[in-house]
C-alpha cells in the first residue's frame, strides 16, 4: 500500500501545484475539494464565467480553471521548475532517502556480523530488531531475520533463532541458506524430528551444502534410535534407510537392522516373551519366503526361541540348528586369504560375526548329546571327533577367540585318559586364558595345574632320594631291596637307582618293632607327600592301587604296633602268672614233706634253664 | 523473490561444526542390541562361564563326579 499512497501524495502536490500555475485540465480531476485552502491560497480571485453557480468544490475548481486559463504573469516561471523539483523530490524521498534511512540499523547490524564482532552481537540484535519494526521492505527483512537467527544461533539463543527461522521459512521466500541455518538450530537444539523432516522435504533444495548431509544423518541417527525404543519399528527403520542413502554414520547401524519383524522378534527375546518373538519371528519368514528373500535370519529366531524356552534343546535341536548352519555357510562368503582384509587387520563384518557366533552356538549345542549317554558310563565311545571338528571350524574362522580353546580345554582335561592328554587339556586352557578367557574357577584350575607340574618335576626327584634311602636299609630284608631295584630301574627315570649297592655293609639288622614301626610311619609320610597332591584327578588304575596301599601301610603300622603291645603285655601276663603258679606249687609239695608225709621229696631235680 | 544482498555463505561458514560426538555407551549399543549378528550369542545365553558350566556337566555325567580346582593343591592334611 506505500507505492499508492506516495502516488497519490505526488499528485496532490504536483496538482496544488499546477492548479496554482494554471495548468489546463487539473481542474477535472476534482482534487480541489479535498485541497481548498490550498486553492484559497493560490487563485487570483480572478472571476469565473458569468452565470455559473459556483458549486462547493467543484465550482472552485472551475473557478480557477477558468481564472487559471486567464491568468498570466501573476507566479514566476520558475513555479513549473518547483513543481517538479518538488515531484522528485517527493519520489526521491518515499523511494530512495526514507528507504535507505530505514535500513541504516540494519547496515551497521551487518557491519558488525560483517567484522565478526563477537562482543557486539547484542548491539547487533537490538538493530535488527529496530530495523524490523521500522517498515523495511520485503527484501531486506528477509536479510534481517536471517541476520538475527545468526546473531542469536552465534549467542547460544536457539529458541529465539528458531522463532525467527519460522518467521522467515513461513513466508515461502526462504531460500538455501536460510533452510540450512534451520536445520542447524534444530539439529543443535536435538529437535530430531523437526530436522529429519526439514531434510525430507528440502534435501534437494539444499543439495550437499556445507554440513547438510552430516546433520541430517545425525537427525535421522538420533530420531531412528528413538523410534526403536519407542517400538516404532517403521519410522525407525525409514530414519535407517535414509541414514544409509547418506552414506554418512551409516556404520552406526547395523545392516541387518532392515526387518523391523525380526527387529521386534529380537526385542521380545530379550523381553523374553517368546511366544511375541516366535510370532513376529514367524511372521518375518513367511514375508521373506514370500518375496523371495533370504529367511535365514527369521529361522535362527525362531531357533533361538526353542533354544531360550527349554533348559535343554530337544534331541533333533542340533540336526535343525546344523542346517540352517550350512545355509549360512552357502549365504556368508568368508573373507578370501590373501586379500589384505584378513580378520587380524580389520574388524569381521556384521555377517562374518554371525557366521562365528552361529558356528560356536551349534559347537555348544553339539555337547547336550553327551547328556543322553548313560550316566557315569566314561566318554564317547566314539570320542570327541564330532565336538572338535565344530570347534576347528570357529577357530578358523575367528584364531583370537578364545570360547573353543576354553571348551575344548575343559574336556579334554576332564575326560582324560592319561597324563599326557591332561597336560593337554591344560594347554588348551592356557591358550584360552590368553585369548581374554576370564573365569575364575579356570584361572585357579590353570594355576593350580601349573604348580603340581612344577611339583612333579621335583616328585620323581623325591621319590629316587625316598628309594635310595630304602636301598640302603639294611633292616630291610636284602632280597626285598634287590627286587625292588631291579624292578625300578627299568624305567628310564629311574635308572640312576642300579648305581645303589644293597649289599654295602656286613649282613643285615635285624629290626625292632619301634623300628618297623617307624619306618612304616615315615615311609607312608614320605610317599603321600609326593603322590596325594595328584591323586584327587588321576583317575588311573596306578593312582587307585597307590591309594589303596598307602591305606594298607598306615593299617599295617598300626596293628603291628598294637601287636607289639598286646605280646609285651602277655609276656608280662605270663611271667607274672607263671610266678604266682610255680611258688603255690613248691607250698603244696612242702606241705605234703612234713613228719608222717608219703610225698616227701626224693631229692632236688635239677631245674633245667632255657 | 525479493533481492537478498546479504552475503550469508560467509556467515553460515562461521558456524561452529556440528558433530555426533561421545556417545553413551547405552546409546551407542542399543542398535547393536537390535542386529542379530551382534546379540546371538547374548540371546542364547552363551559366554565363557555357561560354557565352563556346560563342560563340568558334561563330564560330571559321563564320569560321575570332577574334582573342583580347589581340591588341587600342594597342600594336604
Amino acid at each position: 500500500m506505500r507505492a499508492p499512497r506516495v502516488l497519490a501524495v505526488v499528485l496532490v502536490t504536483a496538482l496544488s501545484l499546477g492548479s496554482a500555475v494554471g495548468w489546463p485540465g487539473v481542474a477535472i480531476l476534482g482534487k480541489a475539494d479535498a485541497h481548498a485552502c490550498v486553492c484559497q491560497g493560490t487563485t487570483d480571485g480572478g472571476g469565473g464565467e458569468p452565470g455559473a453557480a459556483p458549486e462547493p468544490g467543484a465550482g472552485q475548481a472551475e473557478q480557477s480553471v477558468g481564472g487559471g486559463g486567464g491568468s498570466e504573469g501573476g507566479l514566476s516561471p520558475i513555479l513549473p521548475v518547483l513543481a517538479g523539483a518538488a515531484v522528485v523530490g517527493t519520489l526521491l524521498w518515499f523511494l530512495v532517502l526514507n528507504p535507505w534511512r530505514k535500513r541504516r540499523p540494519l547496515r551497521k547490524a551487518l557491519e558488525i556480523l560483517d567484522d565478526d564482532r563477537e562482543e557486539s552481537f547484542p548491539q547487533a540484535a537490538e538493530l535488527l530488531n529496530n530495523a524490523l519494526t521500522a517498515g523495511l521492505r520485503r527484501g531486506p527483512v528477509a536479510d534481517a531475520r536471517f541476520a538475527l537467527a545468526y546473531v542469536h544461533a552465534r549467542m547460544g539463543k536457539l529458541d529465539e533463532a528458531s522463532g525467527e527461522l519460522a518467521a522467515l521459512v513461513g513466508t515461502g521466500i526462504a531460500d538455501r541458506e536460510d533452510l540450512y541455518l534451520d536445520l542447524w538450530v534444530k539439529v543443535r537444539r536435538e529437535k530430531h524430528q523437526g530436522a529429519a523432516q526439514l531434510y525430507d522435504e528440502s534435501g534437494e533444495q539444499l543439495g550437499d551444502f556445507l554440513q547438510t548431509h552430516l546433520l541430517a544423518s545425525i537427525a535421522y541417527l538420533k530420531l531412528g534410535r528413538a523410534s526403536l525404543r519407542k517400538r516404532e519399528a517403521d519410522q525407525a527403520l525409514r530414519c535407517f534407510e535414509r541414514l544409509r542413502e547418506l552414506e554418512l554414520l551409516a556404520e552406526k547401524v547395523p545392516r541387518d537392522v532392515a526387518d523391523h519383524q525380526v527387529v521386534l522378534g529380537i526385542e521380545a527375546l530379550f523381553d523374553q516373551q517368546f511366544a511375541n518373538a516366535e510370532e513376529r519371528f514367524s511372521s518375518a519368514r513367511g514375508a521373506a519366503e514370500q518375496e523371495g528373500r533370504s529367511s535365514l535370519y527369521p529361522r535362527l529366531g525362531l531357533l533361538l526361541c526353542e533354544w531360550c524356552a527349554a533348559e535343554r534343546p530337544g534331541p533333533d535341536f542340533d540336526q535343525r540348528l546344523g542346517e540352517q548352519v550350512e545355509t549360512a555357510r552357502a549365504e556368508i562368503s568368508p573373507e578370501p586369504a590373501g586379500s589384505g582384509h584378513e580378520p587380524t587387520d580389520r574388524e569381521p563384518g556384521e555377517q562374518q560375526l554371525l557366521l562365528r557366533d552361529l558356528l560356536l552356538w551349534h559347537a555348544v549345542s553339539g555337547l547336550f548329546a553327551s547328556f543322553h549317554l548313560p550316566e557315569g558310563g566314561g566318554p564317547p565311545p566314539e570320542g570327541w571327533g564330532e565336538s572338535r571338528v565344530r570347534f576347528g571350524r570357529v577357530r578358523e574362522l575367528a584364531p583370537d577367540m578364545g570360547d573353543p580353546d576354553l571348551l575344548d580345554g575343559l574336556l579334554t582335561y576332564y575326560l582324560a585318559a592319561d597324563e599326557g592328554e591332561r597336560a593337554r587339556g591344560v594347554e588348551l586352557l592356557e591358550q584360552a586364558l590368553e585369548k581374554g578367557v576370564n573365569v575364575p574357577e579356570v584361572n585357579l584350575l590353570v594355576e593350580r595345574e601349573r604348580q603340581l607340574a612344577e611339583a612333579a618335576d621335583k616328585s620323581v626327584e623325591h621319590f629316587l632320594a625316598v628309594v635310595r634311602n630304602y636301598l640302603g636299609e639294611r633292616s630291610v630284608p636284602l632280597e626285598l631291596r634287590r627286587q625292588l631295584q631291579e624292578r625300578l630301574s627299568r624305567l628310564e627315570r629311574f635308572k640312576p637307582l642300579s648305581e645303589v649297592d644293597v649289599e654295602q655293609g656286613e649282613g643285615s639288622l635285624t629290626p625292632s618293632v619301634d623300628d618297623l614301626h617307624g619306618r612304616g610311619e615315615l615311609m607312608h609320610r614320605r610317599v603321600a607327600r609326593i603322590v596325594r597332591p595328584r591323586l584327587p584327578r588321576a583317575a588311573s588304575a596306578e593312582a587307585v592301587e597307590v591309594d589303596r596301599i598307602l591305606g594298607e601301610l598306615d593299617d599295617a603300622t598300626t596293628s603291628l604296633s598294637k601287636t607289639a603291645q598286646a605280646l609285651e603285655k602277655s609276656e608280662h601276663d605270663l611271667m607274672l602268672v607263671t610266678g604266682e603258679f610255680l611258688l603255690n606249687e613248691e607250698e603244696s609239695i612242702e606241705g605234703d614233706a612234713e613228719p608222717g608225709s608219703e610225698k616227701a621229696p626224693s631229692g632236688d631235680r635239677p631245674v633245667e634253664e632255657e | 523473490m525479493a533481492r537478498r544482498s546479504l552475503d550469508r555463505l560467509r556467515l553460515l561458514e562461521r558456524l561452529e561444526p556440528i558433530d555426533l560426538g561421545e556417545e553413551r555407551p547405552d546409546e551407542e549399543g542399543y542398535l547393536q542390541r537390535m542386529s542379530l549378528s551382534a546379540t546371538l550369542l547374548t540371546l542364547a545365553n552363551i559366554d565363557h562361564e555357561s560354557e565352563y558350566e556346560l563342560s563340568r556337566a558334561v563330564a560330571k555325567h559321563l564320569l560321575g563326579h570332577v574334582h573342583e580346582p580347589e581340591e588341587l593343591g600342594l597342600d594336604y592334611d
